[in-house]
């Protein structure tokens, strides 16, 4: 049973994370390569990719400026990766977050889960953003033509959240 | 003293990155964020439920016990993704 043990730890500390804060834009299938290369365990992969639109509580949005904290938000992200692995016996992780200025139509964030099966991997994808919104040190700013506004906080993503932490203990 | 350093919108009303503040340390961050309120007379800005406080990048109480070293941040609640 000991050796069980250690043989499914040795597995779950094989994850491979990605983790990028840029201004740089990114590659979807360029993500897909990287959880997918070289996995032949892999029988899942989910992504998500969040966009830039042009109504939100105004409609009149023309872009996004996006700030961070360097240093505390790469971090914050790796603990995000970690808690999900720690949940699901997920395989590989990648995760991108722009910064600085977004057009509409611009991408903003990917977040993509490779797993055994598809239920961790649709799971941990959406835990991922789920707690990234709420948890990882970034702020949005919408940018209208009757001028720039940060965005405040949703209770929508709080309870989102929140749904995870009141299913913990339904998992054995 | 100790730098506190400011993001997103409190950034932006103070028009200032960060402000060096004149606390006895060690201090706790509720003395922080009382001195904050003095010096600046932004009682929103400050408060307790929006402006949230990571002592070296971690989120922190206001029981949190700052340090000459360490590195103090104030910002809103989070909007990204």
């Amino acid at each position: 049973m000991a050796t069980k043990n250690k043989e499914k730890e040795t597995e779950k500390n094989q994850i491979k994370i990605k983790v990028v804060v840029s201004e740089e834009d990114f590659s979807v299938d360029s993500e897909y390569d990287f959880l997918s290369s070289k996995a032949p365990r892999t029988g899942a992969i989910v992504s998500f990719v969040g966009r830039v639109r042009e109504f939100s509580e105004r409609e009149d949005i023309t872009g996004l400026h996006l700030e961070h904290y360097p240093g505390m938000t790469e971090a914050s992200l790796n603990k995000i990766i970690e808690l999900a692995h720690q949940r699901w016996d997920i395989q590989a992780c990648s995760l991108h977050h722009r910064i600085g200025s977004l057009q509409v139509e611009d991408q903003i964030v990917y977040v993509g889960v490779s797993s055994a099966h598809r239920d961790e991997a649709f799971d941990a994808c959406r835990f991922i953003m789920d707690y990234l919104k709420t948890e990882a040190p970034f702020w949005k700013k919408e940018l209208t033509q009757d001028g720039d506004y940060w965005v405040d906080a949703r209770e929508k993503d709080q309870q989102a959240r929140a749904r995870w932490q009141s299913s913990a203990s339904d998992q054995s | 003293m100790i730098r506190v350093y400011f993001l997103a919108k409190i950034k932006d009303e103070l028009n200032m990155d960060f402000y060096d503040l004149d606390v006895k340390l060690p201090c706790s961050v509720s003395d922080l964020r009382n001195s904050l309120l003095s010096k600046f007379k932004n009682a929103e800005l400050f408060s307790k439920d929006y402006a949230i406080c990571a002592v070296n990048h971690e989120i922190s109480n206001s029981e949190k016990i700052v340090k000459e070293s360490d590195e103090v941040a104030f910002f809103p609640p989070v909007t990204g993704g």
